[in-house]
Formats: structure tokens, sequence, C-alpha cells
């Protein structure tokens, strides 16, 4: 299949798009992550009508399609609801080098939220790994506004 | 009601994991001339156009419009759907239902040799808070997989025999990539990609189209001696984010199943319909996708499967054509379930046919683990 009927390599035009974008943070992104960035706080938004805390916080409850107006605390400890091992080559934008496998990630549910945040978990051994179990936010001390400044989820003992 | 729609031709490529030998627009020509022949039209005919594809996997912006001279479009009302080709067909018939159209031609292609499918489905999530951690299809599958098997106690052994069984039917399907029949064992021993999912757990990536006709009530039945009609559709979409939704749950299936029974007049879809293809990317999805489509009680997916009843010969056969096990042309993958079930109610699914098919049942998904859900039952 690599090659035509005479035999000869068959063309390709490789391409490479570099396309930079610049996302408008909005006010609760801004809200989220300078809270995260000035006091290590992890925010949430709640639902005036299902009263439900949403992280990551955004501007309108889905299923009540209601504006979210009250902001509140959520973690730093929380419970993981899905996890997985990742055994295929990830590079980490944060550091632009692959991650080391395998690694641990999870869906999270911080403390006094509804909605659960994917993120990387400590443990990243399959067998250890279970619904149900307790993990806590490890920050960074240098925090630069964005989703790395929440490093992983370390697993906690309670 | 009688049905109101109809397809009136289909066709599909053999899905190929690179068909570096021929360009998009040959590849598309092929399945689009195909289909007018077996419907018995030309260019004239065509009242509307609609389209699949997704832009990030043609690396191109509105891609569908460099394909405006091979899907007949031009001088025509096209529209395009940005996402599975399932997605493409609902569009074509409430074109035909809205009255707008009569006779709608319904064509999807992705090349996925093309870019690098775990960067291109990595941008399916918001860039903000997940994109940078890693996730895309294949990590959020596993979350997904781990969450459903737990909950109801499927084992990877169970996942296995699905991939077993679409390998085995693969062999019975001539447009099926290249795929061999395997073991438990050999399911087993494959690499581990996302725990528990393993390299022989996952669709390949492939390139391919499909293209169907659709006619209205009056239309299909002056030109074709054998209309399929669209008995009953349904669709429905969860939250974008993963953490909002009750990911081993899937009531966006549930809902669009629902819709499309009740529409068709079904209340027992394992005893009422005759095939199912479903588009499973992962192992674990077909059983999943099954249950909640009501085939079987929640967590009994692998149990049917384990007693025959989803194989060929039982009483709902699941992907007699391999599925997208033996095929996964990302975003072509819901319209080919639709033209298998066509083939299926046609009695020309050849060594896949399943005996005297009357009512068949296609399904696409969009976005990640199901957030966007097309359930289409068709019957002669």
């Amino acid at each position: 299949m690599n090659r035509n009927r005479e035999g000869e390599e068959l063309l390709r035009v490789p391409i490479h798009m570099k396309l930079q974008y610049r996302f408008p943070a909005g006010a609760h992104y801004e809200r989220f992550f300078r809270e995260l960035k000035k006091n290590g706080k992890i925010m949430g938004v709640r639902c005036p009508e299902c009263e439900r805390v949403l992280v990551p916080p955004r501007p309108v409850c889905g299923e009540c399609f209601t504006r979210t107006d009250e902001w509140v605390e959520v973690g730093p400890k929380g419970t993981v609801v899905a996890h997985t091992s990742i055994y295929f080559p990830f590079i980490d934008g944060s550091t632009g080098k692959p991650r080391p496998i395998p690694y641990g990630a999870g869906l999270i549910q911080l403390d006094g939220a509804y909605s659960a945040i994917n993120h990387i978990l400590e443990e990243g051994d399959p067998d250890k790994l279970h619904v149900g179990m307790r993990v806590e936010a490890v920050l960074k001390e240098e925090r630069e506004g964005n989703i790395g400044d929440i490093l992983y989820f370390k697993t906690v003992e309670e | 009601m009688d049905p109101q729609v109809a397809i009136i031709g289909t066709s599909q490529t053999k899905f190929e994991a690179d068909k570096g030998y021929e360009d998009i627009p040959e590849t598309v020509f092929k399945v689009v001339q195909q289909a007018m022949a077996e419907a018995g039209i030309d260019r004239d005919d065509l009242d509307t156009i609609v389209t699949s594809s997704v832009d990030l996997w043609d690396g191109r912006t509105a891609s569908n419009q460099m394909l405006a001279d091979v899907v007949g479009s031009i001088m025509k009302p096209e529209s395009r759907v940005a996402g599975d080709g399932l997605g493409a067909a609902f569009q074509g018939m409430m074109a035909i239902l809205a009255g707008a159209s009569e006779i709608t031609l319904v064509v999807s292609q992705c090349r996925g040799s093309m870019g690098d499918h775990y960067e291109i489905s990595n941008w399916v999530f918001d860039p903000i808070y997940q994109q940078p951690l890693g996730l895309d299809y294949l990590s959020a599958g596993a979350l997904q997989a781990n969450l459903y098997m737990k909950q109801f106690g499927i084992s990877q052994e169970d996942c296995a025999r699905v991939v077993i069984k679409n390998r085995r039917d693969a062999q019975n399907n001539p447009y099926a990539q290249e795929v061999e029949e395997t073991t438990v064992e050999e399911v087993m021993n494959s690499p581990m990609l996302a725990y528990p999912i393993k390299e022989m757990d996952a669709s390949p990536v492939s390139d391919g189209a499909c293209a169907v006709v659709l006619a209205s009530r009056d239309k299909a039945k002056t030109l074709s001696k054998e209309p399929v009609w669209i008995l009953g559709a349904g669709s429905c979409v969860d939250s974008h984010y993963l953490g909002d939704r009750d990911l081993a749950g899937g009531d966006a299936l549930i809902k669009a199943s629902n819709a499309a029974y009740s529409m068709a007049g079904i209340s027992d879809p394992l005893k009422e319909l005759d095939v199912a293809e479903v588009s499973a990317a992962f192992s674990y999805q077909e059983l999943l996708w099954t249950e909640l489509m009501g085939f079987c009680d929640r967590g009994k997916g692998a149990r049917i499967l384990k007693e025959g009843q989803t194989s060929l010969g039982g009483s709902l056969p699941v992907n007699p054509s391999g599925g997208m096990i033996a095929g996964n042309p990302v975003t072509v993958a819901g319209l080919t379930r639709l033209v298998e079930a066509v083939l299926q109610v046609r009695g020309k699914a050849g060594n896949r046919q399943v005996r005297g098919a009357s009512r068949a049942l296609s399904h696409g998904t969009t976005g990640c683990c199901g957030q966007g859900q097309y359930v289409m039952i068709v019957g002669n």
C-alpha cells in the first residue's frame, strides 16, 4: 500500500500546523484561577435551583438552565469516583516532557462539590486504585494561575 | 403514521488503516456514485446534501467545502454535521420531514491515518481545565470502563469476548479492515493502553467513507423497488464534563433509544429487533450500550453475549459486521452502522446476513464516552 502500481513510493504531503489561540478566561475561569494562584483555594459555583456545586465553575447550570450565582470553596480533599492507569506516553504541556508511565488519572469529587474533576493521581497502580478512595490536592509552591497549579492528587488515609 | 422517509441507496468503502493511495475526493466520489446509482438517481434529482466530517481530522477549516465537487453540491443546498455520520442522516431525515427536500444525499468521510489520534481527541476537551491533563478518547474511555465494570462486576475477560465475537464476524465482512480471529488469552496479553483497556480492546483508527440516499415517501415508492423505511429515530446529548455525568449510567442513550422505540412501536427490543449495529470504539462499550438500549437488564450485557444471544444465530445479533473493532473511520462509524442495518433488512448482507431480518437498529455516538447519542431503526 505504500507504493503505486509502478512500484514508486506514494507521494505524501506532510503538513505541520501551528495554530495559536487565545481562549478568553471569562469571569468564572478567571476567579477560579485567581483563587487558586493567590490563596491556594479550589472554588466551585452553586446553582440556585438544584443547589448542586459545580466544579469547574461555569456561568450556567446546564440541567436547570439557570445562572449560577454563589461561589463556594471545595476540597482540597475529595473522593475518587472513576480511575485508570495510563500506559501510553503523553507529553506534559507544563514540562514539555513525556509523563512517566504508568500514571494514575481519575475523576475526583472534591468535598462539597457535586460534579467531579479529572486530574492526575499520585497512585498509578491499577490494583491499588479504587472508587471511593480518599485523595487530596497537592498544589505547586509557585502557582501560575492554570490547572497545572494542582500538581496531582495524593492518597490520604482517614 | 406510515413512515415518511426511506433509504433508497447506500454504499461504503472498504475500511483500511491507510488509504494513502488515493485522495479524499476520490474516495468520496466513489461512494457517492455508488449510492446514487443504487438509488437510480442523478445529480439533478438531489434536492439537498448533508455531509459529516470533522475539521481537526481533515486538517482543514470548513473541510466539507473541499468536497463540494464530489458530493454534487455545486449550486445546491449543503449543510455539514461536524460529528458522527448518523447525525448527518438525522439532519437529512429532518429536511425531508420538513418538506424542504424530496431526495437528500448523506455523506460521511474520515481519514484517521492523516493525524495523531491521541492529539486530535485530546482537542475534544475544554482547553483550560481538561486538555492540559492529557485527557483523550482512550483515557476517558478507560475511566468509563473501570466505573462500569466495577459497578456491574464485568471482567476483562467478558470484554475480551466482545473482541472475539466481532473479529470472528468481521471475517464475513468484505468492507472490514483486515483483522484476524483471536482468543481471550491473546486479548488479555495484548499491551495495556489505559487500564483496563488493552490494545485489542480498542478499535483501530481507519480511513473510509459512506453514503446514503434518503427519499420522501412518494419519491421512494416511485424510484425504489426495495425502499428501507426509517421506522424510528432518537437522539440525545449529555453534559460535556465527564465529572458531571453518570458515566456508567448513560441517560442520553436511554432517552435516544426510547424515543426511537416509541416511534417504531417497539416495547421489547431483544425480541422485536432482528439485528443491531452499535458504535462501540472499545469492547466494554458494546456491553454498556446494549444494556442502555434495553437489550437486557443493567449489568447483563456480558451474560447475553456469553449465552450467544448477541451472536449471529442468537435472538438479537449485535454487530455481525464486526462493528468498529473491524474498522473505525471515527466520524463515519454511525453512518456505517446505518448502511449495515439497511443491507441486513434488504437481505444483501452476504455471509454476515441475519436470516429474515426485517427490523434493524443502528447506533452512533459523537464526542467522548457517548456524550451525543443517535439511534435509528430501519425496516421494510
